[in-house]
C-alpha cells in the first residue's frame, strides 16, 4: 500500500491540472470532470490515511510530514464542501496548489514511525492535534481566498479584465469566504490551545512556556483575535483584514515547518 | 406556391431611405388588409422595425407580385436599388437569420424576435396568414431560440449602462445594500436608473446642478435628490458614484476625492460615463478608489461584440442547416399536396 504515497501527489497534480485547464481555458470537458476527479483523489487519500493508521497503530499526526498529508487531505475535503455548498467552482485550482505542495513535501519526507513515544498515545493529543489541523486548514483556505481577493482587487484597480477578473467570484464573496475561514480557523486554534494548556504540562516533564512552537501559535492566535475584534468593533473590512489573514498564514506555516524542523523544544517528536 | 420577400434594411439602405418605407401601426394594418383583398397574394406578413421593413408573401405569380408590391408600397425608381427581392429557400434563410439576430444591426439582440412575433400575430389576427406562413414563422421562432441556446450570440453586455453595472457586480454581491450616487440627469443617467429599477435597487441618490431635475429622476426610483453643493458630504458615505453630466469641465477633482477618502476607510467605486470626463483621471491613484471611464467600458463592449461576431458564424451554420432541412420538408409536403390536388381533380373529372 506504500505505493499510494507515491500515487497521491500524482493524482493531486492531475486534479490540479484539470482544475487549471478549467480555470484558464474555460474548457467544458474539464469543467464537468474536475470535481469527480477530486472525489476519487480524496477517497484514495482517505484509504491511504486509514491504511497508515492501521499499519503503524497510530493516526498519522506524530510528525510534521504525517501532519502535512493530513492537512492536504483536510484542505481538499474542506474545498469539496465549499464547492458543493457555495457552487463556486472557479477557486479550486488555487486551493489545490497548496494541497499539491503539502502532499509532495509529505510524500518525499515522510518517515515510518513505528515506535511512537507513549506521550503521543493520549486521547487528549488526538483532540489537540485534530483541532490544530482543522485550524491550520481553515487558516490556509482563508489565506488563499485572501490572496485571490488581492489579485482580483489589483485587476479591478488597474482596469484589467483578464482571466482572473472573468473567472473569479466578486470581491465581496472572496472577502466573505476568507473571513468565514478565518473565524473557523480561530475557533479550532482556540480549542487546540485550550486542550494544549490542559494536557501539555501533564504530559511533558520538560514543558516550557518558552517553547518556540507554543510562542508561535499564541502569536498567530493573537493576530487572528485582533483581526476579529477589529472587524467587529473597528469595522475593518477589505484589504486590511485580508492582509491580516495572509500574515497569520505565513507565520503559521513558518511555525509549523521551520520552527518544527530547526528549533528544539518539547513540541518535537523526532 | 412561391415564397417571396421584398425588403429593405440597415444593411442595404441608410436611415433617410429606410424611414420613407417604414410602416406605422395603422399603415401596417391598412396595408395588410389591402393586400389580403388581392387575388394573386395568398398570404402576407409585414415586418417593420427601425432597421428593416420586409414583406413576406406567398403567391403563385412571382413577377406580378413583385411589381404589385413595388407599386403598392410606392417605391421610387431611384430607391429600388436599396431593396432586396428573395425567393423560396433564400427567404427561409433570410427569415431564420433575422429571427436569430444574425442580421440585426446589434448582432444577437433579442428584441427582433419579439418584433417578428408581433408582426406575425398581427397578420394572423387579420387573417392574412395561411398554412405556409404559419409553418414558416413558427419554425423561424424555434430557430431563433435554438440559435440563442446553442451559441453565445446574445451573451455579453454591449450597452454602456449595463456594462457599467456589470462591472460593479464584480465588486459587490448585491447593489441593494449599497449607497449609490448618480450625478447628472441626462439620457445615460436615466438608462442606468432604468437598469437599477429592473434590478429593484432603491437606495439611489441623484445629484444635479438643477435640483428639480434631480428630484424628478430620484422619484422615478424612490431615491433621494441631493443638492449639488452638498456633494462632498454625500461622498463621505457613498459606495458607488456614477457620473454622467454634460459638464465641459471636471466635476470631481483629485483634491476633493482625496479629502473625502481621508475621512473614510471603505473603498469608493467611481464610474465616469461622461464625455468630456467628469472625474479627474488622477483620482484612480488614490488609495481605495476604483475608477472606470468610458474607454474602460468600451474595452469590454468591444470584447463582447467581438465574441458575438464569432458566435454569429456558428449561428449562421445552424441557420443554414435548419433552412435546408426546412426547405426539403417543405418541397416534400408541397409535392404530396400537389399530387393529392391533381388526384382529387382527376377523380372529380371521372365522376
Amino acid at each position: 500500500m506504500n505505493f499510494l504515497n507515491i500515487i497521491l501527489p500524482l493524482l493531486y497534480i492531475l486534479t490540479l491540472s484539470i482544475y487549471g485547464i478549467s480555470f484558464f481555458r474555460a474548457s467544458t470537458l474539464s469543467e464537468k470532470i474536475k470535481v469527480y476527479l477530486l472525489y476519487i483523489t480524496v477517497l484514495i487519500h482517505l484509504i491511504y490515511l486509514i491504511w497508515r493508521t492501521i499499519s503503524f497503530s497510530h493516526p498519522p499526526i506524530t510528525n510534521v510530514f504525517e501532519i502535512l498529508t493530513v492537512i492536504a487531505f483536510s484542505l481538499a475535503v474542506a474545498y469539496l464542501i465549499i464547492e458543493i455548498k457555495t457552487r463556486i467552482r472557479s477557486t479550486g485550482f488555487f486551493i489545490l496548489v497548496v494541497v499539491v505542495i503539502f502532499q509532495i513535501l509529505s510524500t518525499f519526507f515522510i518517515k515510518d514511525l513505528i515506535n511512537v513515544p507513549e506521550v503521543l498515545r493520549s486521547n487528549l493529543l488526538g483532540f489537540h492535534v485534530v483541532s490544530a489541523l482543522l485550524g491550520f486548514s481553515a487558516i490556509t483556505i482563508s489565506a488563499v481566498y485572501g490572496l485571490l481577493y488581492l489579485m482580483l482587487y489589483h485587476e479591478i484597480k488597474s482596469v484589467k479584465f483578464g482571466t482572473i477578473y472573468q473567472r473569479l467570484p466578486n470581491l465581496e464573496i472572496l472577502e466573505q469566504m476568507s473571513f468565514t475561514a478565518t473565524r473557523f480557523g480561530f475557533l479550532f486554534l482556540t480549542f487546540a490551545i485550550i486542550i494544549g494548556i490542559i494536557w501539555l504540562p501533564k504530559a511533558f516533564e520538560n514543558f516550557s512556556y518558552t517553547d518556540p512552537k507554543l510562542i508561535g501559535t499564541t502569536f498567530i492566535w493573537i493576530i487572528y483575535a485582533i483581526g476579529l475584534i477589529a472587524n467587529k468593533f473597528a469595522h475593518w473590512r477589505g484589504k486590511k483584514i485580508i492582509w491580516l489573514s495572509i500574515t497569520g498564514f505565513i507565520i503559521s506555516f513558518f511555525s509549523m515547518t521551520i520552527i518544527n524542523m530547526f528549533f528544539s523544544g518539547f513540541h518535537k517528536f523526532y | 406556391m412561391e415564397l417571396l420577400l421584398l425588403g429593405i434594411s440597415h444593411k442595404t439602405a441608410p436611415v433617410e431611405i429606410r424611414e420613407k418605407y417604414s410602416f406605422s401601426k395603422k399603415q401596417l394594418v391598412n396595408t395588410l388588409n389591402e393586400f389580403s383583398m388581392i387575388d394573386i397574394i395568398a398570404e402576407i406578413v409585414i415586418l417593420s422595425t427601425c432597421n428593416r421593413s420586409e414583406v413576406y408573401v406567398v403567391s403563385e405569380y412571382v413577377y406580378e407580385t413583385k411589381n404589385l408590391l413595388e407599386y403598392k408600397l410606392g417605391i421610387l425608381q431611384d430607391d429600388l436599388q436599396y431593396f432586396y427581392f428573395l425567393k423560396n429557400i433564400d427567404v427561409v434563410k433570410h427569415l431564420f437569420c433575422v429571427s436569430s439576430g444574425i442580421d440585426s444591426q446589434v448582432i444577437g439582440e433579442n428584441q427582433i424576435l419579439c418584433q417578428l412575433k408581433d408582426a406575425y400575430f398581427k397578420a394572423k389576427e387579420l387573417n392574412t396568414t395561411g398554412k405556409c406562413l404559419n409553418i414558416l414563422f413558427n419554425k423561424a421562432f424555434r430557430v431563433g431560440k435554438l440559435v440563442r441556446q446553442k451559441t453565445e450570440i446574445s451573451k455579453g453586455n454591449i450597452s454602456v449602462a449595463t456594462v457599467a453595472l456589470k462591472l460593479l457586480e464584480k465588486q459587490y454581491t448585491s447593489l441593494k445594500d449599497k449607497k449609490i450616487l448618480i450625478i447628472g440627469t441626462g439620457k445615460i443617467s436615466q438608462l442606468v436608473l432604468n437598469y437599477m429599477l429592473d434590478k429593484k435597487i432603491n437606495g439611489v441618490f441623484v445629484a444635479n446642478r438643477t435640483y428639480q431635475k434631480a428630484v424628478e429622476l430620484a422619484n422615478m426610483i424612490s431615491g433621494k435628490a441631493v443638492m449639488f453643493d452638498k456633494l462632498k458630504d454625500e461622498l463621505k458615505n457613498t459606495d458607488i458614484v456614477i457620473s454622467a453630466t454634460s459638464s465641459p469641465h471636471l466635476i470631481l477633482k483629485k483634491d476633493l476625492i482625496t479629502e473625502v477618502m481621508d475621512t473614510r476607510d471603505k473603498p469608493l467605486c467611481m464610474v465616469d460615463l461622461a464625455l468630456p470626463r467628469d472625474v479627474d483621471p488622477e483620482v484612480k491613484n488614490i488609495k481605495n478608489v476604483i475608477l472606470y471611464n468610458l474607454d474602460d467600458l468600451n474595452l469590454i463592449i468591444e470584447e463582447n461584440y467581438k465574441k458575438r461576431i464569432l458566435e454569429a458564424q456558428k449561428a449562421e451554420e445552424i441557420v443554414l442547416k435548419e433552412a435546408e432541412k426546412f426547405w426539403q420538408q417543405w418541397i416534400k409536403t408541397s409535392t404530396i399536396a400537389h399530387k393529392q390536388q391533381e388526384l382529387e381533380l382527376a377523380h372529380g373529372q371521372v365522376s
